[in-house]
């Protein structure tokens, strides 16, 4: 990194300078490694984890990081949502195990057709995530505490209802969602990508995202420009809220049981995927593309910690400080870029 | 005491000698040489790109230069770090007002070298300290308040004492007069003049010709890199200032005067009270300027932001042409009644600085690049490309950021945002706050053809000068309400000022009427 950073401070600090050929080369190749900072870290831990065990290319590993990125991957685009308007929503894991155990009962208690089962979750969420934006950008709650104290009592719930039993016995259809596959292609996966190029869509290419951007990004001059801003916001925790449900339908597919503590384990990697994807906590920048690349970067430490043996009881702490390696990268190129920037005030 | 440096006999503080700086493609500072006498307050102007900022972080150390000499009292400063310059007492006060709110006064004046026995602050001493500071420069303040509840002059005047705790002797003052009203600008001329009568020098940094005239004993040009020269503030008046900055005077804007505004009211705006604004009533006829004058927390301001939904209407109405009456509850009811607002706040409340020039230009109104709320790139792209051609936007591409443009071309953008969107009553609050010379005259030619395609525009300022340019007619405001309309002919500064003052009288006439005499 040292010659990168060296460059970067003699470089042209003005957008009307003409570096010479070599230097612009440079610093091309430069932005591109820094604007896809997480996906050159993906590609360098594959590498490194497959010289380390070659067993980590095979198809089965793969469709292992594949199928396991899917749901996090759902309830990190939620969290974005919400990131990229200024907000946070901690609450995404525990309506995710809401909604998954509402779905539960529906389907295998009260015989409800799984269709219509997954039509109640999704609106289930979105009743929720609109809940949350109300009390944010209506009654002017943080959103940190406000998600949090719903997340709080959403488990409790979710723990009060389940009385310690495991929901089992779905029937095939509603499984196949998450286990089948269409010749050698998990469905799972590829449902999720679908997702994901809709939310590109709604973010790149619709008036609706542009708000959102401008939102996040500044929200007095979003609001001066007659955009709603409340409504904005409160939209954007309702996709949050719809996608954690459709959340809970998708890993309680993949997984065929909902236990009273559903979805907990999603709590902080939801959070951490996107804002290593180079989604802003402070809103108005980030994109789908880097939210993917830290979904996938997460998993692919997990996957890789577990085929490296490493004891289970070790797991959580070289996953946390390999996601503060992954953090520190991302807030070093953030510096680089400054000192590139600020050289005339 | 060595061989000291003296010219006509005074003393000089600082000396800029052959000075050079390039950046690849540009040469920002090209041989420029300046002296800087002690206690003179010297001018520095120029267009943006002169290299008036780069001279001064050369200056204070902030940008190392390529060749030549900086010599601050005999010594040569030009390797030096920043601390150390500092420590030798240059300092620079930054244009933007950077206090920390929440503390006080003197928690401010001294940030970060608060008095303490091994980190545990000393109240009683830090209270002493700045009260001494203050007084030496007849400033009486209470330095427990919180710094957030002073005006911005007294927020200034803090920074400025900061600057020279510890016995500074050369101090760059960045566009200070930034946003100030005229009597606080008066109260900062004076200030800044006591300062050169105790032998502090200081660099005055403005766009603004008339400041620098009446304020500055010296004055340097540069322009495109260059120093101009350096002239004794007597030899020059505006115009000759004006070309030595801009090298030609045929920019110069001149309103056209043949369109007189119709007699079609376009807008009722009545009984409007927000804040400072206390029942003001004003109709707007078709294609003209109304100037709002008012001193700050005068009315003025609130009264334009409240028709503009940008602060809570408490009372009042605003009927535009082909509207019912209503009161008026955010910008987007505003904007969908024909009003639109560019507030002073250019980029608090204007733009997002983070986004393009062409994604910040549709925000007011996405129904010209948009099918079924989905943005076609190329109607946006092109959608841009006729705001910078129109307004000859200087900027690398549509789609470079905000942030990447200079004052005026950020200010050209801010307007586009809301021409998208077709307004009729256009609200414009210090428009030309932190633009240049040349970008100044596009906008006021801007302005002035906008009015002419029949906008009823309101034009709010503290810089008079610039708004006799463009009004038509001038509301005079004192305590929150209209005194009097005058007709913008043949008026002057001084007429303003005096009307504000007689506005003043005839409010507190007023007032003893409905109350009684004041005992």
């Amino acid at each position: 990194m040292v010659p990168l950073a060296k460059q970067s401070e003699t470089s042209a600090p003005k957008a009307t300078t003409t570096p010479s050929s070599s230097r612009r080369a440079t610093k091309v190749f430069l932005d591109v490694v820094l604007d896809n900072a997480v996906w050159v870290l993906l590609v360098l831990l594959i590498v490194i984890l497959s010289l380390v065990n070659p067993q980590f290319l095979s198809w089965s590993v793969l469709q292992a990081i594949a199928s396991q990125s899917a749901v996090l991957g759902v309830v990190a685009l939620a969290v974005a949502f919400t990131l990229l308007v200024g907000e946070i929503d901690l609450s995404v894991s525990a309506v995710l195990g809401i909604t998954a155990f509402v779905g539960a009962w529906l389907i295998i208690n009260a015989g409800i057709a799984f269709g219509f089962a997954l039509i109640v979750m999704v609106v289930l969420g979105i009743i929720l995530g609109a809940v949350n934006g109300f009390l944010v950008a209506k009654v002017k709650m943080n959103s940190l505490i406000e998600t949090l104290a719903v997340l709080l009592t959403l488990q409790g719930a979710l723990l009060f209802f389940a009385q310690g039993r495991t929901a089992i016995g779905f029937p095939d259809a509603f499984l196949w969602v998450g286990q089948g596959r269409i010749g050698v292609v998990p469905v799972l996966p590829v449902l999720v990508l679908l997702i994901y190029l809709a939310a590109a869509f709604l973010l790149r290419r619709t008036t609706y995202g542009r708000r959102l951007y401008a939102v996040g990004g500044n929200a007095k001059a979003a609001r001066a420009s007659g955009i709603r801003v409340d409504w904005v916001i409160l939209s954007a925790f309702a996709i949050s809220g719809a996608l954690a449900g459709l959340a809970g339908f998708l890993l309680a597919s993949r997984t065929g049981a909902v236990t009273s503590v559903f979805g907990s384990g999603y709590l902080l990697y939801s959070v951490a995927a996107p804002i290593i994807g180079g989604v802003s906590l402070y809103g108005g920048r980030g994109n789908i593309l880097g939210v993917l690349g830290g979904v996938l970067l997460l998993s692919v430490i997990d996957t890789g910690l577990q085929l490296a043996r490493i004891s289970s009881y070790q797991i959580t702490m070289v996953g946390g400080l390999l996601i503060l390696l992954a953090v520190a990268l991302d807030a070093f190129q953030v510096r680089i870029r400054k000192g590139s920037q600020s050289a005339e005030p | 005491m060595g061989k000291e440096l003296r010219v006509d006999n005074r003393r000089i503080a600082l000396v800029v000698e052959g000075v050079f700086k390039s950046y690849p493609g540009s040469k920002a500072l090209d041989d420029v040489s300046v002296q800087i006498h002690e206690g003179a307050i010297h001018g520095l102007c120029g267009k943006n790109g002169a290299g008036k900022s780069t001279l001064v972080s050369a200056i204070a150390g902030l940008t190392p230069v390529d060749s030549g000499t900086i010599i601050y009292y005999d010594e040569d400063i030009t390797r030096l770090s920043i601390a150390a310059i500092k420590r030798r007492g240059v300092r620079v006060v930054p244009q933007h007002v950077a206090v920390v709110p929440e503390m006080s006064v003197a928690e401010n004046l001294l940030l970060g070298e608060w008095p303490n026995w091994r980190g545990v602050v000393s109240r009683r001493t830090l209270m002493e300290i700045a009260e001494r500071e203050f007084s030496e420069y007849g400033m009486e303040l209470d330095v427990t308040q919180k710094i957030k509840g002073f005006d911005l002059i007294d927020q200034r005047k803090v920074e400025i004492v900061r600057a020279l705790f510890g016995g500074s002797k050369l101090v760059i003052l960045d566009e200070p007069a930034t946003m100030l009203d005229d009597s606080d600008k008066q109260n900062l001329f004076h200030f800044v003049r006591q300062l050169s009568e105790r032998g502090i020098s200081v660099i005055y940094t403005s766009h603004r010709v008339s400041e620098l005239l009446f304020l500055c004993d010296e004055i340097t040009v540069l322009r495109e890199g260059r120093a101009v020269g350096t002239f004794s503030a007597s030899s020059l008046d505006e115009p000759s200032l004006t070309r030595h900055i801009m090298g030609t005077t045929d920019f110069f804007f001149t309103r056209d005067r043949s369109t007189e505004p119709s007699e079609h009211v376009l807008a009722e705006i009545k009984d409007v009270v927000s804040g400072g604004a206390r029942g003001v009533s004003l109709d707007l006829y078709e294609g003209e300027v109304v100037g709002l004058v008012d001193r700050v927390g005068g009315g003025g301001r609130d009264f334009a932001r409240a028709i503009a939904g940008i602060i809570p209407m408490r009372a009042g109405s605003v009927r535009v042409d082909g509207h019912r009456a209503a009161t008026i509850t955010s910008p987007f009811a505003a904007l969908r009644r024909g009003i639109a607002i560019l507030t002073h706040d250019r980029h608090g409340e204007g733009l997002v600085l983070g986004l393009s020039v062409e994604r910040n230009i549709p925000l007011a109104d996405f129904s010209s690049v948009s099918r079924l709320g989905v943005v076609r790139s190329r109607a946006e792209a092109n959608l841009a490309a006729t705001f910078v051609s129109r307004f000859h936007i200087q900027t690398t591409s549509t789609s470079a950021l905000i942030s990447t443009l200079s004052g005026g071309n950020q200010q050209k953008v801010y307007l586009s945002k809301f021409l998208v969107a077709k307004p009729r009553v256009l609200i414009l609050d210090e428009p030309l706050t932190g633009v240049d010379i040349a970008g100044k005259e596009d906008l006021l030619a801007a302005i002035d053809g906008l009015r002419q395609e029949g906008l009823s525009i309101i034009y709010h300022s503290y810089e008079h000068d610039e708004a006799l340019r463009i009004a038509d007619r001038f509301a005079i405001f004192s305590a929150g309400r209209i005194q009097r309309i005058v007709e913008n002919e043949g008026l002057s500064e001084d007429d303003l000022f005096r009307l504000l003052r007689s506005a003043d009288d005839d409010a507190v006439d007023r007032m003893e009427e409905a109350n009684g005499p004041v005992s």
